[in-house]
């Protein structure tokens, strides 16, 4: 049986060491059950976290998506 | 004595009685042609002007008894145009009223508005004031978190992520 591969695009603020790839892929790899392809980027506008893309869905865990949840959450609080 | 001198002036008693008589028939014709019409003409002048008098007191009488009808008309009338005055003055306080009450309600409701408005500046001022210190906050915690993680706070921050997402 011919598994598809998963592409994944993970961003991050700083250069992700070995062990944190891993885990990484190690997660995804499980959620689709198929073999994972991840691509890295740096953007330190992320200021922490990381933000995975595979395609169809954004995973967005940085601290600044963060930060603009709060801003948006304490814009609609009256 | 009288008869002697009768006899002088050559009168006699047939001559005295026939002058006493055309005396007394020239009375009597006087009387006839002269004293009865003038009688007749008096009596008629003293009626015309009897009945000239009697006239103008009917007359008279008749203009008293118009002067005191227009009388009576006229206190009417000048009664009427008291009552009259007295109704259109209270129309017109009336209307002063009406109109004044209108002019307070009408200002109360402009006030009433004008306070809407205020308050809806106020909160519109807030919600700015609120965003523009949101933002700053939000601005403020972006500069001291891309200085302030560490290596190992940043790691947890992507295993609670990788963990929340294995959950899903």
């Amino acid at each position: 049986m011919i598994k598809t591969v998963v592409h994944l695009t993970v961003t991050s603020a700083r250069v992700l060491d070995a062990e944190e790839r891993n885990k990484i892929e190690s997660v995804f790899a499980k959620k689709y059950d198929d073999p994972i392809d991840a691509e890295y980027l740096v953007d330190d506008s992320l200021i922490g976290g990381i933000m995975v893309f595979d395609g169809k869905t954004v995973y967005n865990g940085s601290v600044k998506s963060k930060l603009e949840r709060l801003k948006e959450r304490l814009g609609d609080e009256k | 004595m009288t008869l002697n001198l009768m006899a002088i002036m050559g009168l006699g008693l047939t001559k005295i009685a026939l002058h006493l008589l055309n005396f007394i028939i020239l009375l009597v014709i006087a009387g006839f042609l002269v004293y009865k019409p003038m009688m007749k003409l008096i009596r008629t002048r003293r009626e015309n002007a009897q009945k000239l008098v009697e006239d103008h007191e009917a007359k008279l009488k008749e203009a008293a008894d118009t002067k005191a009808q227009y009388e009576t008309l006229l206190s009417d009338a000048e009664k009427e145009i008291a009552v009259r005055k007295a109704e259109a003055a209270k129309e017109i306080a009336e209307r002063s009223e009406e109109e004044l009450a209108a002019a307070k309600h009408k200002a109360n409701v402009i006030l009433e508005q004008a306070a809407a408005e205020v308050e809806t500046e106020k909160i519109r001022a807030v919600h700015a004031v609120k965003g523009e210190i949101v933002e700053a906050a939000v601005m403020i915690a972006n500069g001291i978190l891309s200085k302030e993680i560490s290596v190992e706070e940043d790691k947890k921050i992507i295993d609670d992520c990788l963990k929340e997402w294995s959950e899903k």
